[in-house]
C-alpha cells in the first residue's frame, strides 16, 4: 500500500516536472539575460585582426593601422633643400644597411646632387613622404627619388629611384631590407622570387616586403597586407 | 490508473520535455549567433575607430586631458560631417578617468568601469528599461599615455528577436501539445480496445460462459494474444467437458457396482437365511451353501479384477518383446475346457507388449466369445496385417452383437444378457479391463459384429525385433 502511494507520488512529481519544463524558454529568457549582464561573453575572433604580438611591434602596427586609415593628404611642393637632405639621409641609411645595390645608391646620390626640377612632400597618419625630381638634359624624360618613412622612427617603408642598371640578386637586398626594418623576429616568412622581383610575406605580421625593378626604376617597400599578392603565389 | 492514461502520459510527457528542451536550445543558439554576429560587426567598427583615433592622437602635440578632449570633439565633429554620427563611445585615461564621453546617462559609470576591467577579450551587456546594449572596450596603442576606448552599441533588435522567438515557441508548443495529446488519447484508446475485449471475455469465462471468444483483428501481438486466449478457452472447455464425462462415467460405475453388489448380496442373504433356519433338506442346504460359495468366489474375483483395473488406470505398464506363439500358448493352457474349440491363425511374430496383460486380454475375449456362442463353434485366435498395421484378435461364430450395443459393451458391468452372463461367472468387467489393457499398449479395442455371423474383436500391435 505504501509502495503504491510512493509510486503515485513519484508519477505526480514526474508529471509536474515535465509540465513545468514547458516554461523552460521563459526561464532561459530571464536567466540568460541576467547571465549576460553579469558575465558577458568572450569577444568573437574578428577575421583579419593582427595578432597581439605583432601589435606590440611599432612599425608593423603602424603599417597595419595605416591600412584602414583614410588617405586624404596630397603631396604638395616643399622646401627642396630640406627634402634633398631628408632623402640623402634615407638613401645613406638604406645603403649602409646593404638594402641598396651600389649602382642604385650611386645613381641616387647623383640625382640628389642635381638641381631639383620639382619636389613634393606630405605627412599623414604618422608617415611622411617626399619626392625629388630632376630633368635630364641628355635624355628625354625625368629622374626621381621618392621615399616614405615613419615620422617618429625615420624607418623607410617605401623607396624608389630611377635606375636603368640590371640589378641582380634581388633577394639579397630584400633580406638586408628586412633586417633594416627590424622585422626579422617574425618567424613565419614566406618568400619567393620572380624575374625582376623578390618578395616576402608574414602572416603573423600581415606584412609584405618587396624589392623589384619596374620599368626604369628600382623599388623597395613594406606594405601591410592580409594575404600575399596573387601574382607572387602564381609565380 | 488506467493503461490508456499511462500510455497518453508516456507519449505527452516526454514530448513536453523534448519540445521545451529542443526549443530552448534552438532559441539559445539563434540568440548566440545573433550576439556573435553583432559583436563581430561592432568589433570591426570599433577597430576602425580605434585606428583612426590612434593616428589622430599620435599626431597631436602634447597629451593633456584638454588637448585630448579637444581632439576627440574635433574627431566627432568630422564623423558627423562624414555622416558617421551614430557612434557612442568614451575614452578613459589612467584610473578610469573619463577624458571624453558621448554616452547617454542610461549606461552607468559603474557599468563602464566594469567593461574596462573585463578587458578587450570580453563583451559586456547592459539591459535597461528602454534598450539593450553591447559594451566593447579596447586599449589605444602607440600613445605616450595609456588610454582606453569604450564603445556602446544598441542591440535591442537582437534581444527583441529572441523574445519574439520565445513567444512564438510557447505558442507552437501549446498547439503541438494539444494536437499530440489528442492523438495520444485516440491512439491509447485504439490500442487498449483489444485489451478491453479480452477483459470482457475473461470476465464471461470466469462466470462459466465457456463459449465466448475474443474476436481480435488488430493484426499485431494483441491479435496473437487473443488467439492464444481463445486456445486456452478451447482447452478449458475440452477439459471441463472431459471432467463432466468422467464424472458421469464414475457415477455410472458406482451405480453399476452398487447394483452388482446388491444383487449378489441379496441372493447370498436369502440362501444364508435359509441355512440359518436349519429345516431344509440336505439337498437344499447343499445347494444354498454352494450358491453362497460360488457368489463369494465371484465377489473375490470381482475385487481382483477391480484391483487390476485400478492398476491399469494408474499406468506404468512395462512393454517388452514377446513372441506371439508364447502368448497364444499361455491363453490355451489357461483355458483347458475350451482348448478343443480354439484355433490359431497367422505367422509367428514378435510383439512389443506386456505378456501377462496381453494373455489376460485375449483370455477375456475368448471367454466372452465362448459365452456368446452357445453352439460350441470354433474360436479363432488370429494375427494379420490390415492396411499395413499388425492386428491381433479373437473371432467367433456366435450370434453377434447389435450395432447399438457395441459401444456400451466397454462400460463396466454392462452385459448383453444379464442373467445368463452372471450365471456363467461373468462380472461385467471383462471388456472394460480389455479396453484398459489396450490403452496401456497405446491402442484401443476394435469390434466388428454382424448379427447371426459372429463377432471379431481386435487390437493393433507394435512389432518388435525377434527375441534371441
Amino acid at each position: 500500500m505504501q509502495i503504491k502511494q510512493y509510486k503515485h507520488l513519484g508519477l505526480a512529481a514526474v508529471t509536474g516536472i515535465c509540465l513545468l519544463s514547458l516554461a523552460l524558454p521563459l526561464f532561459y529568457r530571464n536567466w540568460g539575460s541576467g547571465q549576460l549582464s553579469r558575465q558577458g561573453t568572450l569577444r568573437p575572433e574578428t577575421p583579419g585582426m593582427l595578432s597581439d604580438a605583432a601589435q606590440e611591434h611599432q612599425l608593423i602596427y603602424a603599417l597595419y593601422r595605416n591600412r584602414f586609415a583614410v588617405q586624404t593628404a596630397l603631396e604638395l611642393p616643399g622646401d627642396a633643400q630640406q627634402i634633398k637632405e631628408e632623402l640623402q639621409t634615407k638613401t645613406e641609411s638604406l645603403a649602409d644597411a646593404g638594402a641598396l645595390p651600389d649602382l642604385v645608391a650611386r645613381r641616387a646620390r647623383w640625382i640628389l646632387e642635381q638641381p631639383a626640377q620639382e619636389t613634393a612632400c606630405k605627412s599623414e597618419n604618422g608617415f611622411a613622404g617626399a619626392t625629388y625630381l630632376i630633368k635630364q638634359e641628355e635624355a628625354p624624360g625625368s629622374c626621381w627619388i621618392s621615399a616614405c618613412w615613419q615620422e617618429n622612427t625615420g624607418v623607410v617603408v617605401s623607396y624608389s629611384v630611377t635606375e636603368d642598371a640590371a640589378v641582380q640578386n634581388l633577394e639579397h637586398y630584400l633580406e638586408a631590407y628586412r633586417n633594416y626594418l627590424g622585422v626579422e623576429e617574425l618567424t613565419d616568412w614566406q618568400a619567393g622570387t620572380r624575374k625582376r622581383e623578390a618578395w616576402a610575406w608574414s602572416q603573423a605580421g600581415q606584412l609584405s616586403l618587396f624589392c623589384c625593378r619596374q620599368g626604369s626604376g628600382f623599388l623597395l617597400g613594406a606594405v601591410s597586407q592580409a594575404e600575399p599578392r596573387a601574382d607572387w603565389l602564381e609565380a | 490508473m488506467k493503461f490508456a492514461h499511462k500510455l497518453t502520459r508516456a507519449i505527452v510527457l516526454p514530448l513536453c520535455v523534448a519540445l521545451s528542451a529542443g526549443g530552448t536550445w534552438s532559441i539559445h543558439r539563434n540568440f548566440q549567433v545573433a550576439l556573435d554576429t553583432a559583436a563581430r560587426t561592432n568589433s570591426a567598427d570599433q577597430m576602425e575607430q580605434r585606428y583612426a583615433l590612434e593616428n589622430d592622437l599620435a599626431a597631436v602635440q602634447g597629451d593633456s586631458a584638454n588637448q585630448i578632449y579637444t581632439l576627440l570633439c574635433t574627431y566627432e565633429q568630422e564623423q558627423r560631417t562624414l555622416g558617421r554620427g551614430e557612434r557612442t563611445f568614451a575614452v578613459f585615461g589612467e584610473n578610469g578617468t573619463v577624458l571624453y564621453s558621448n554616452l547617454s546617462g542610461t549606461i552607468l559609470y559603474r557599468e563602464q568601469q566594469r567593461a574596462l576591467a573585463a578587458g578587450e577579450d570580453r563583451v559586456l551587456y547592459v539591459n535597461t528599461e528602454t534598450a539593450d546594449y553591447q559594451l566593447l572596450s579596447t586599449p589605444l596603442r602607440g600613445l605616450s599615455r595609456p588610454l582606453w576606448l569604450l564603445n556602446v552599441y544598441d542591440i535591442s533588435a537582437q534581444f527583441a528577436e529572441r523574445d519574439r522567438q520565445v513567444r512564438q515557441h510557447l505558442f507552437l508548443e501549446a498547439v503541438a501539445l494539444l494536437l499530440a495529446g489528442t492523438a495520444a488519447v485516440l491512439v491509447a484508446r485504439l490500442l487498449t480496445r483489444p485489451l478491453k475485449r479480452l477483459e470482457t471475455v475473461s470476465t464471461a469465462l470466469s462466470q462459466g460462459e465457456t463459449s465466448v471468444r475474443a474476436e481480435l483483428h488488430s493484426g499485431d501481438e494483441l491479435e496473437h494474444l487473443g488467439q492464444t486466449f481463445n486456445h486456452m478457452a478451447d482447452s478449458l472447455d475440452r477439459q471441463m467437458q472431459a471432467l463432466r464425462e468422467e464424472s458421469a462415467r464414475q457415477k455410472r460405475f458406482v451405480a453399476a457396482f452398487t447394483h452388482e453388489l446388491k444383487t449378489t448380496m441379496t441372493a447370498m442373504l436369502g440362501y444364508a437365511d435359509l441355512l440359518r433356519k436349519g429345516e431344509q433338506s440336505p439337498e437344499k442346504q447343499h445347494k444354498a451353501a454352494g450358491y453362497i460359495y460360488q457368489e463369494s468366489g465371484r465377489l473375490e474375483s470381482l475385487s481382483r479384477e477391480l484391483l487390476l483395473l485400478l492398476g491399469l488406470e494408474q499406468g506404468g505398464v512395462a512393454l517388452e518383446p514377446v513372441r506371439l506363439s508364447a502368448v497364444w500358448g499361455d491363453v490355451i493352457r489357461s483355458l483347458p475346457d475350451l482348448a478343443s474349440r480354439l484355433v490359431t491363425a497367422g505367422e509367428e511374430k514378435t510383439l512389443r507388449a506386456n505378456r501377462a496383460l496381453l494373455v489376460t486380454l485375449l483370455r477375456n475375449l475368448v471367454l466372452n466369445a465362448a459365452a456368446a456362442d452357445t453352439e460350441q463353434g470354433t474360436i479363432r485366435l488370429w494375427c494379420a496385417k490390415r492396411a499395413g498395421t499388425l492386428c491381433l484378435g479373437v473371432s467367433d461364430t456366435g450370434p453377434g452383437i447389435p450395432a447399438e450395443e457395441l459401444e456400451r459393451l466397454r462400460e463396466p458391468f454392462y452385459r448383453l444378457d444379464k442373467s445368463r452372463s452372471r450365471q456363467n461367472g461373468g462380472n461385467g468387467l471383462g471388456l472394460t479391463i480389455c479396453e484398459a489393457i489396450a490403452r496401456a499398449h497405446g491402442t484401443t479395442l476394435q469390434m466388428e459384429s454382424e448379427p447371426g455371423k459372429g463377432t471379431v474383436v481386435w487390437i493393433t500391435a507394435e512389432e518388435a525385433e525377434p527375441c534371441r
